[in-house]
This record gives C-alpha cells, structure tokens and sequence, in this order.
C-alpha cells in the first residue's frame, strides 16, 4: 500500500523509481499511468486530472511499457509496432503502405533488424522483445514514456544494452521517462532523478548519481549495502556504454 | 519476410473464395437428384429447363446454401474473435455459454410445439441470455480476468446441458426427442425463407463491423488489457462490444442450424496458419475458409447415404481430423505458434 506519495515530474526528464519487490513501485508506476486509480489522491496530467482522460487521449501523452510478460503475443513484431501508430487513429483504421514504409524506417534508424519484423514477438528473445517494445514506446509518439521492470528478466548484456538504448533515445528526443527497478546500478547506469520506495513511501529522491549511495541505499538493502571498490567479492559488470 | 507473407496471405485468400464459389456450385449439383452443371446454370440464369432442376436449385438447395455458408461464416469470424479475445486458442463459440443456452430454447420450443421459426427465435434468446448470465456470474466473482470469464462460461454451459436432459427425460419419447436430439446435432434440412432473411440480414452486417475493426480493435485486444489501454483502446468496452457480436453470430447460428460443432475452433486455426495471428489478415480467410467448409460439411450430410447425417457429426469428423493436421503440421512448435 502506497502512503503519503507526493510528485512532480519535469518535462523532458529520467526517472528511476527504486526499490524492493513489492515495495508499490508497480502499483505507483500504473496509478502515473493513469490505469488504475488511487484510493486517495489524485494525478495531474499536464495540469488535468489524469481519470478525466480517455485511453485515446491518455496513450497520447503516455507510451506505457508493462512488466508483464509479452512472450505470449502472437502478433508479428511488424504488426505490434503499427498498432503504436494506430492510436491517433479511429477504430476502422487499417496499416497503410506509408505505415508501414514509417515503421520499417523507425527500425532501420534504431538499428532493429528487418528480419525481427516479420517474427512474432512471442519468438523473441527476451532482449529483442524489450527493443520491440520500447521501439512500439517511441513509435506512439507519446511525450512520457513509462516502462515498469523492463530488465526484470534480461540477462547482463541485455540489461545494459536497453539503458543504453533508452538513454539515447530520451537525449535524442527529449521525452519524459519513468522506469522503475530494483537495481541502483541501473538507476546509476540511466541518471537523471532516482524515486526511492520503501514499504510504500518514498524514501528519498534526488539526482541519481548524489542519492544513490550506500548510506542511503542501506535503508533498503540493509547494512551489508556498500561499494563494489570496498566489496572483498570479485564484482563483475560492463564497461562504459 | 512480412511483406512475403501478406502476400501469401492474398493468395490463401483468393484461393478460399475461389473454394467457396467452387464449392457453391457444386453443392447445387450433388444430391438426392443430382443436376448437371449446365442445368444448375441454366436454373441460375433463369432458363427455362423444367420445373424440377429449377424447384431443386432455388427450392431445396440453395435456401441450406446460403444459410450453411452463412453460418460456417458466422461461427468461424465467431470463433476467432473469442480466441483474440480471451487470448485463448481453445476458445470456441461454445465456451461462455451461448451454444448451450442456445440448446435450451431449442429443446423448449420442442417440447412446447413451438412452430419452427419460434424454436429459433426462442434459441436466439436463450443464448444470449445465457451469455449474459455468463457475464453476471464473472461479475458476481468481483473478478474481471479472462480466466474468470472462461470459468463462468464453463459453468453455464454446464448447467444449460444439464437443462437439456431434463428437457429430454420429460418429452415424448417417440415424437419429441427425436426431434431435439437430431436439432442438437446440427442440420440445415429445417432451413426455411425466414432463416434465411434472418442470417442475411444479420450476418454480412456483423462479420462487416468486426472485419471493419479487426485491424486495431481485434490485434489490440489480443495484446491484453495493459497493452491495449497503451495503445488507446477502451479495453473493456471494446471487449464487450465484440463479444456482443460474437454472441449474435453464434446463438443465431445455432437457432437456425442446432449445434454445429468445431467449425468454430479449427477454421480460425487454418486461417492464421496461412496468413498469420493478425486479425486484420487472418479474419478475412476465416470468412471464405468458414462458408466454403460448411457448405462442403452440409452438401456431405445430406448426400452420403439416403437418410440424412447430422452436419454436426460432419464438421466434428472433418473438424477433428483438420486440427489434428494442424497440430501434426506445428509439432515441435510452442502450442499456439504458427
């Protein structure tokens, strides 16, 4: 249960919500998204109540990324990102040629392989599919983008690998970012202002690279908490991106 | 790769019509009388080449052609709307209720001696308000998942089949059961003008909506309800709406034609097996796929041996024996892969 949470997000800025499994970091990140309504409370959309938007409108402001598992969507990868165009668009709307010539472009800027968009996105890797997903993200053309644990389940190159592309995606664009997880390097790796939860308040917050520190972080992970440097433990990680 | 398979897509497509005009005009020749192709022409054209080729075509086969071809439409698009979404492969036409509520007021309207267009009428409402007793029993469980949706269905099904054999212990065991028995499995032979009217009227207009939105609407419903808000979908709503649809399509389905089974479930399969999970491509090879089986299934029924086979009995062999070819052909794929 989240209590006494009070935000406010900049324009064109990232933010990590950090924390341990089931402090309300999910819970926090779907009530910003304006999915599921507080109990109390309320969240502000560009100066409006966020519930006074429709999923229309919403997804026109925010690009949301669930945690969720996506290994079960059958749909091409070709035809998941074109359904992030689709959101400005009626109910009858079908792809049209210069849709398509758009998402193929998109990719090709990203760098996502023309052979991963004729595959369905359930035959993925868990690394391509993240791509996908972020790529479907920025396709919708959103001003926010919130992603919920999108390396909960990626492998250390992987992991790093989406940092990368999420930073680089966010300087080139300037969009809002809202990314929660459970690793402070990965606040670190990312930047801009780190959220802390704990036991569903915020425990602190602040740029990433002042506030996240041991003495800080031990609030949370306990004591044993400290630098890799100061770690007697061999630490392994990846070099700069 | 994706541009290969759309067009593999168009041609599956040209080919499933082509099956269906194929299979039209061939149902029109085979039977108890059979005709020539020419005299089948000449009955089409208006020719003037006696009146029993004409009274056979326009009288006797083509009301159940029009109306098997409708149906096998109706419960394929049926079918593949509950797959997308209750995200199901499993799901079929008969999984929240409706076919088996639809049984209920077809073996009530028997037992009552209904006239024939009445059974139907009573059919078409107890499916649906067996569909709605499905909604408010998921609603009952304060649970608004996919899973809950499907158990609830399970649940009614159950309890409609266990009020069809009441309904069968009570009637008459010499007039009335055979009639609600060989209803229940399926045929067209009581297909009458107003059936007809009633499937044209209703079906083009449904399957026209839903392929209409199959693009967004359906593809963004097989994503799951975070996604599909993300993308700007009233998950909810939408999913009410087509499952509306659906309803319709198979509790009208069932009133005019009794239980016809497994259409529903295996031509979806076909059709994404050639031309993939998306909706928009995929539903319109269901429609030819779905007319042109039944017709085939209905033409076989009453062509086979003297007396009539229930179409039921066909689409269930036939269906069987075509999803386990599908099966076959996916083995070493995850379930649910094309």
């Amino acid at each position: 249960m989240l209590r006494d949470i009070s935000l406010e997000i900049e324009e064109g800025t990232i933010n990590v919500f950090l924390g341990l499994n089931g402090c309300g970091k999910t819970t926090l990140i779907k009530i910003l998204a304006g999915l599921q309504p507080p109990s109390s409370g309320s969240v502000r959309l560009d100066g409006r109540p966020i519930g006074g938007y429709d999923d229309a409108s919403r997804s026109r402001y925010i690009a949301y990324v669930p945690q969720s598992a996506s290994g079960d969507i059958s749909l091409t990868t070709e035809d998941f990102l074109l359904l992030s165009l689709s959101n400005r668009r009626g109910p009858f709307w079908v792809p049209s040629k210069g849709d398509r010539e758009r998402v193929r472009g998109f990719a090709d800027r990203i760098r996502l392989p023309e052979a991963l968009l004729g595959r369905k996105m359930s035959e993925l890797s868990g690394g391509e599919r993240q791509f996908a997903m972020i790529a479907g993200a920025l396709l919708q053309d959103a001003r926010i983008i919130i992603l919920d644990e999108p390396t909960a389940a990626l492998d250390m190159r992987n992991q790093y690998a989406v940092l990368r592309f999420l930073k680089i995606c966010q300087r080139e664009s300037g969009k809002t970012i809202l990314f929660s997880c459970h690793d402070p390097n990965h606040a670190l790796r990312l930047g801009g202002d780190t959220v802390a939860i704990h036991e569903g308040r915020i425990l602190f917050r602040g740029e990433s690279r002042k506030t996240v520190r041991p003495e800080n972080l031990k609030r949370i992970y306990g004591e044993s908490v400290m630098n890799a440097s100061d770690s007697e433990y061999e630490i392994i990680t990846l070099g700069e991106f | 790769m994706a541009r290969a398979s759309r067009d593999r897509a168009g041609l599956w497509l040209a080919l499933g019509l082509c099956a269906m005009v194929a299979v039209f005009l061939a149902s029109l020749c085979v039977g108890q009388y059979p005709l020539s192709m020419g005299e089948v022409a000449d009955a089409l054209m208006g020719g003037d080449n006696g009146e029993t080729a004409n009274n056979v075509v326009w009288r006797l086969r083509m009301p159940r052609l029009i109306a098997a071809c409708l149906v096998g439409v109706a419960l394929s698009v049926a079918g593949m709307v509950y797959q997308a979404t209750f995200r199901n492969e499993l799901a079929s036409p008969d999984i929240i209720g409706v076919s088996s509520g639809a049984s209920v007021g077809i073996a009530l309207g028997l037992l009552a001696g209904m006239p024939l267009l009445w059974i139907s009428v009573s059919g078409f409402f107890a499916g649906v308000s067996a569909m709605a007793l499905t909604l408010a029993l998921a609603r009952l469980f304060r649970n608004k998942s996919m899973t809950i949706l499907i158990i609830s269905g399970v649940l009614v099904s159950g309890l409609m089949g266990s009020a069809v054999s009441m309904i069968k212990s009570v009637a008459n065991a010499d007039t009335v059961l055979p009639n609600i028995v060989f209803w229940l499995m399926g045929s067209f032979s009581n297909v009458s003008a107003a059936h007809v009217f009633a499937l044209v009227a209703t079906v083009p207009l449904c399957v026209a909506f839903l392929l209409l939105i199959s693009g967004k609407i359906l593809n963004s419903l097989m994503l799951g309800p975070e996604h599909a808000r993300s993308k700007g979908v009233n998950y909810r709503r939408w999913r009410a709406i087509v499952l509306a649809f659906a309803t319709v399509l198979t509790a009208l389905s069932v009133a005019v034609a009794g239980v016809v089974g497994w259409a529903g479930l295996v031509v979806p399969h076909v059709a994404r097996l050639v031309a993939g999970h998306s909706a928009q491509r995929s539903m319109p090879l269901a429609i030819a796929f779905g007319g042109a089986f039944m017709m085939a299934c209905d033409t076989l029924s009453r062509s086979l041996t003297a007396s009539e086979i229930p179409v039921g009995a066909i689409t269930g062999f036939l269906g069987i024996i075509l999803f386990i070819s599908i099966l076959a052909f996916k083995r070493g794929q995850r379930y649910g892969d094309n």
